[in-house]
């Protein structure tokens, strides 16, 4: 039996039922707030400090 | 009768170096920092280092991330997975890393072995799993994590920014369907729509190979 995230990548055609909905979004509602909380740690702004600094020389970096 | 153009997907506008680079990899690194650190901290427990100064990690971290803009032409979606292409790159980083702290390797590395926090995604895995599998089952499960609000991010490139606002919350928050047609004074099937919608597109890139293969290992 198929998961509900096999489902949205490999069967388009097929339908998703309300209980696999709700999978799905609480999947994407944890990524998001992974993303989040590495967004909002002292080391993101610090290392994007850092890559900025490295790729201001390259050219088609604006 | 020209047809509307399609957005370019994050990974499209890094690749073709479109107009706003600055802005596009720093999404990238938002959505791909978490991946990319446990990436770092695995390949440097290979080696046998089993914790790294925060500084380390970061100039790591940094150089990764460079190199990965240096490199990206050699990325290609559909025959490869984007964790392998980064597993490349970290571990010649880190090696220039340790090549560099030479005879003053201490001044990196602390005794001890430093396991998933109690919070990271590692921390998940169940029975006797080895600090290298605990890693290892981190490290898939950040990058899906990032694979699916990638996904996400460009699903809001192609809706209004009401229509992502509604899905958001009422499917990412939580929020009851009433409650948000209130909060932006719409009717509630406006607020339907918007969910069907944002759904609709996010099969729409599930069923593109690159998302696919990406997913799936």
């Amino acid at each position: 039996m198929k998961t509900a995230w096999e489902k949205l990548f490999l069967a388009p055609e097929e339908q998703l039922t309300r209980k696999e909905h709700e999978e799905i979004f609480r999947d994407l509602a944890v990524a998001v707030a992974r993303v989040e909380a590495m967004q909002s740690s002292p080391e993101h702004e610090r290392i994007l400090r850092l890559i900025e600094k490295q790729l201001k020389g390259n050219a088609p970096f604006r | 009768m020209a047809f509307p153009e399609t957005p370019p997907t994050l990974m499209m506008r890094l690749k073709g170096r479109h107009d706003g680079l600055e802005q596009s990899w720093r999404s990238f690194f938002d959505l791909y920092h978490g991946a990319i650190r446990t990436t770092v901290k695995s390949i440097f427990r290979e080696y046998g280092w089993n914790e790294v100064l925060g500084e380390v990690l970061d100039h790591t971290i940094s150089n990764v991330v460079v190199s990965f803009y240096q490199g990206i032409e050699k990325y290609d979606p559909l025959k490869g997975k984007l964790r392998q292409f980064f597993r490349q790159i970290v571990r010649r980083r880190v090696c220039d890393q340790l090549a560099k702290s030479g005879t003053g390797a201490e001044r990196i590395f602390r005794e001890g072995a430093e396991l998933p926090d109690d919070d990271h995604p590692g921390a998940l895995i169940e029975g006797n799993a080895s600090p290298a599998e605990q890693l290892d089952y981190a490290e898939r499960r950040e990058y899906h994590l990032s694979l699916l609000a990638r996904m996400l991010r460009d699903v809001y490139q192609t809706v209004s920014p009401q229509t992502y606002a509604i899905f958001e919350m009422c499917k990412l928050e939580g929020r009851c369907p009433e409650e948000v047609a209130a909060f932006f004074g719409v009717k509630r099937n406006v607020v339907d729509n918007a969910v069907r919608r944002v759904t609709l597109k996010l099969r729409e890139l599930a069923s593109k190979p690159e998302y696919r293969k990406e997913y799936f290992e």
